[in-house]
């Protein structure tokens, strides 16, 4: 069964912040928006994560993770080598939707900067839990790999929460149309390699998405 | 004995965890447990009758996610008769002399209900409606609802309890580390919300052990009239040795379960990682202590999905401000049906400091049980204070409070017959907090006397509705001081009678009394004060009204109700020493009206909300407002516009820009209101496809659309493509906008556009969003993709540019 794992608040990247609203600088306003959407935002963030520890197998098409399996090449290429991975799900709660919503209805520069610092929030939550669960076993993660990327179906999103009992453990939902509520979440799998050492790998550089505007330089 | 009975005079033994012993015992990870009660039924009854032996009153029956989300309408059927059949087969075998219970157990749906999920309310109703239908025909004893994370939905699934049978219903959430549940709410929120719509006994399980769970259950001990439950996991599961085990020993679990029948708590067992052995220790501890006495908690509250609000401790605000009466702009947003317009009202009176915000949408023109029913459930989806449903029209009513997402305050009820025929039971259904006038058929007594008579009446009736006077709120009627210079002391004594006679709670609407009369603020706040020391409980009060929050400050200050007078000196810093104009939030001193023009286009480009405003008032004076919108604000703009095309400008700055316009374009709006206003430049109707929840980006491309003189007809987000085509349709729109952001909704972006080609041929469409391209939208026959919300603005203009000259 799933376990659960709560945490304090990560260090904060502003920059990434910055830069999922669509800032590639700042000035003074923008400065004095994100301040405030930080702190109104702190007051609803809550960190927490569900998991499941599994070993992987794959004959390089089909990948099966203890109760869940996936056609995915991308994936099984990911996990080659991995003595064993780590099926997660991660969100920081509902109530920067509710915020969201709220600004959306009176102020969307406020909204969308809460969605940035919502993004930048469970994507940092994500790096903390990864970190946390290498050091645990001694061993190195790969970079994380979701769902919707590469060959991996968006349509696993169905397998994985009732593998991990997102629901019940951490409160995320799945809905018809597969999206996650609350929105700030995310699922993914990542594989654990003997050796410690060296960070995870550049974690655009496995993607295929080249047209994508938050691909880093390298 | 039946249930109801056994509860009220026996400590209640609940039963422990299910699913982590199915799975000792195979149950694979993914696989239903419900199905086992068909194909392993001897595994169930065998469990189920451990748990009897082991000292169980109440048995849980395995149906913890037996809904019609996951079961076919016969699966279902057969799971719940099987499940109940095993629990009976338990209690048939059992040895233990014992009282036995079967409870219907009904966990959450796993799904979040709209607006933050895609489940609709009466969805979810009707969900829980079929599963508690089913096990109240195959004879279960009582409901168990339990491990609900969502105070909504937990509503929900009580309402449905409730419809659909008679048997006792128990309630129980998952409340986490900070004592809330997930969305949110509080102990004291659900003890309002559950206690108020009848539930037979509340409380927390799952989540936490018993120690972490400890100061919930000591929170619901507070508050709750009704057996408080105790039901915790043995502490958190943790791997050992491959295998998962939990924490808390049945020794350590049963000590601090013991405590808390000691201290009140009525109905105990176990959630996941409690065993038989658990129960077994836990009914040995606990042989020789007596059941507390559920004592009735005399404590008024209202709710809303996160808190709760307490009558008594200090004087609670309740926001006037959402009401048409007297606002033509106001009225003017419910016609067009601009919710947005509501939520900012909702907004700004809560940073003004108010409890509690009124709703009112009564006029005469519009629908209002479906119009009050939108307001509540968009408001209760931002603001996180308790709502007043303010209603004269019975179904109005109803819809609101159905939908209402916690325990609301009612507006109102008076001493005629007929209005408390009507009122009494959607109260008693629904749960509320009263507000009662003291009028009757023959009208508002002259005397305090004949007030406080009508309040005794109608505490009386409602007694027999089974409402306790906590839940009864007496407004004795504010009258004007200018038609009888005695409607003050008349009015002030009237509280006084009924807080120490009655010893119920009163509310004024305060602002009434200096009608007619010069320096109203003056008048309102005296007579505010005055009110209060008689033991006023709450006020319908304006929030931007200096006099009356002065008041309430010092007031709170003076009688000892704000800690080293903080509040009082965070007030004194912002209220300005004289009244601003009655009803506007008061902004920063204006300009002299010289350069204004400059003034409100550099206002726009630094994006500076208020000053904006206060600049676009300073023009009105001298110019024609439609100058200002043509030379001042769209070329300011514009300007921004530009920036952000030529990347100087980043999206949170073109935004902020934008808002500032829109603030001056409120003001420019409010002189215009009810007398026409300046030229659209025609209908651009927008909407999030069917299955997208998230609508951020489409609020942009609304907002800027705004800004350059377009109608947006915005419906919102999850909208089916039949009702996109219908308005496209019925409006003659020109210009449909769609966003999807999910590669799984696009197919519902493409069947809306194929419905606009079949119903509104002459319109276009764009379309954005997270997954599109131009391939992709080109793909889907969209008119035109735009790559961010100014290409949106720009390609409008172009259509409607073109189509003025056709």
């Amino acid at each position: 069964m799933a376990f659960v794992k709560t945490y304090s608040a990560p260090p904060f990247d502003e920059k990434e912040a910055l830069r999922y609203a669509g800032c590639a600088g700042e000035d003074a306003d923008t400065r004095k928006l994100l301040d405030a959407c930080v702190s109104e935002a702190a007051g609803v963030l809550s960190y927490k994560v569900c998991y499941l520890p599994v070993v992987p197998r794959s004959d390089g098409r089909r990948c099966k993770l203890g109760a869940f399996s996936a056609v995915s090449r991308d994936l099984s290429r990911l996990l080659d080598g991995c003595a064993s991975a780590v099926i997660f799900a991660a969100t920081v709660g509902v109530g920067i939707d509710r915020l969201i919503a709220k600004y959306g209805a009176v102020s969307p520069a406020k909204a969308l900067m809460l969605d940035a610092v919502g993004t930048e929030r469970v994507e940092a939550l994500c790096g903390v839990f990864c970190r946390d669960i290498s050091n645990e076993l001694d061993m190195r993660p790969t970079a994380r790999f979701s769902p919707g990327y590469g060959d991996l179906d968006l349509s696993v999103q169905k397998e994985i929460f009732s593998a991990l009992n997102c629901q019940k453990l951490i409160g995320l939902t799945l809905t018809d149309s597969l999206l996650m509520s609350p929105s700030k979440s995310v699922t993914a799998v990542f594989g654990l390699r003997g050796e410690k050492g060296g960070g995870p790998s550049e974690k655009c550089a496995g993607c295929a998405g080249r047209e994508c505007p938050f691909r880093g330089e390298k | 004995m039946n249930f109801r009975d056994f509860l009220k005079n026996n400590t209640v033994y609940l039963d422990g965890g299910t699913g982590t012993l199915l799975q000792e015992r195979g149950l694979r990870p993914g696989e239903l447990p419900e199905t086992w009660n068909v194909t392993r039924p001897e595994v169930i009854t065998e469990l189920h009758k451990a748990y009897f032996d082991a000292g169980s009153n109440v048995v849980c029956t395995n149906t913890f996610g037996a809904n019609a989300l996951k079961f076919s309408p016969d699966e279902l059927e057969e799971i719940v008769r099987s499940a109940v059949e095993n629990a009976k087969a338990a209690r048939e075998r059992s040895v233990s002399p014992r009282e036995k219970f079967i409870a219907l157990d009904i966990g959450p749906s796993g799904k979040l209900l709209k607006p933050l999920g895609d489940l609709d309310f009466e969805d979810a109703v009707g969900l829980f409606k079929t599963t508690v239908g089913l096990g109240a025909k195959y004879g279960a004893d009582l409901v168990f609802i339990e491990t609900m994370s969502d105070s909504y939905e937990t509503k929900a699934a009580l309402l449905a309890a409730k419809e659909s049978c008679d048997l006792p219903v128990m309630v129980s959430c998952a409340y986490g580390e900070s004592g809330k549940l997930m969305t949110g709410g509080t102990p004291a929120a659900m003890v309002a919300l559950l206690e108020g719509m009848g539930a037979d006994a509340l409380g927390a399980n799952c989540s936490l052990g018993p120690g972490q769970l400890m100061p919930t259950a000591r929170e619901l001990l507070e508050y709750a009239s009704v057996p408080v439950i105790f039901k915790p996991n043995a502490g958190l599961p943790v791997p050992a040795d491959g295998k998962t085990v939990f924490d808390v020993t049945a020794d350590e679990f049963s000590d601090i379960a013991a405590e808390l029948v000691r201290e009140g708590v009525r109905a105990v067992g176990g959630c996941c990682g409690t065993t038989p052995e658990y129960i077994k220790l836990l009914c040995e501890k606990t042989r020789d202590i007596s059941p507390v006495t559920v004592a009735p908690k005399d404590i008024t509250l209202v709710s809303s999905y996160a808190s709760a609000v307490r009558f008594g401790d200090r004087p609670v605000l309740i926001g006037e401000r959402i009401n048409p009466t007297g606002k033509k702009r106001f009225k003017q947003a419910l016609i067009e049906n601009d919710l947005d317009y509501i939520l900012s009202e909702g907004v700004a009176q809560q940073e003004k400091g108010v409890d509690i915000l009124d709703v009112n949408v009564g006029l005469p023109e519009i629908d209002e049980p479906a119009v009050l029913k939108n307001t509540v459930e968009a408001l209760q989806a931002v603001v996180d204070l308790p709502l007043q449903i303010d209603t004269s029209d019975p179904a109005a009513m109803e819809a609101a409070l159905r939908r209402y997402n916690g325990k609301a305050m009612i507006n109102s009820v008076n001493g005629k017959v007929e209005s408390m025929r009507s009122v009494f039971p959607l109260v008693k259904k629904y749960g509320g907090v009263v507000v009662a006038l003291t009028l009757d058929e023959k009208g508002i007594p002259e005397t305090a006397r004949g007030r406080l008579d009508i309040a005794r009446r109608i505490l009386s009736t409602a007694a027999e509705y089974g409402i306790e006077k906590k839940d009864i709120v007496f407004d004795p009627l504010t009258l004007t001081v200018s038609a009888d210079p005695a409607a003050a002391l008349i009015t002030l004594e009237a509280v006084r009678l009924i807080t120490s006679e009655l010893g119920a709670r009163t509310s004024l609407g305060v602002s009434n009394v200096s009608f007619g009369l010069p320096g109203r603020g003056a008048l309102n706040g005296t007579f505010f004060a005055l009110a209060l020391e008689n033991g006023l409980s709450a006020a319908i009060i304006n929030p931007y009204s200096a006099e009356i929050m002065k008041t309430f400050c010092a007031y709170k200050a003076l009688k000892g109700l704000d800690e080293n007078f903080a509040g009082y000196i965070a007030a004194a810093r912002d209220l300005p020493e004289a009244s601003p104009a009655a009803g506007a939030p008061p902004a920063s001193s204006g300009g002299t009206g010289e350069g204004s023009d400059e003034e409100l286009g550099r206002a726009i480009v630094k994006g500076l909300k208020d000053r904006a405003a206060v600049c676009a008032k300073e023009m009105l004076r001298s110019a024609d407002p439609l100058d200002i919108v043509n030379g001042v604000i769209v070329p300011a703009l514009d300007r921004v516009g530009a920036g952000f095309e030529s990347k100087t400008i980043y999206l949170p700055q073109l935004l902020m820009s934008a808002e500032a316009a829109k603030s001056a374009f409120e003001v420019i709006k409010d002189s215009l209101a009810g007398g026409g206003k300046p030229a659209d430049k025609g209908t651009f109707v927008i909407a999030t496809v069917r299955g997208d929840i998230h609508d951020i980006g489409k609020n942009i491309v609304k907002l800027l659309l705004q800004n350059y003189g377009f109608d947006v007809v915005d419906l919102g987000k999850d909208v089916p493509p039949e009702t996109v085509a219908e308005t496209a349709e019925k409006l003659r729109a020109p210009l449909v906008g769609l966003s999807a952001l999910m590669t799984t909704t696009v197919p519902a972006m493409e069947e809306t556009i194929r419905l606009i080609r079949e119903r509104a041929p002459w319109c276009r469409v764009i379309v954005g969003g997270a997954v599109l391209t131009k391939e992709y939208a080109d793909m889907i026959g969209a008119d035109k993709y735009a790559k961010d919300a100014m290409e949106a603005v720009r390609y409008a203009e172009e259509v409607i540019g073109t189509s003025a000259l056709e």
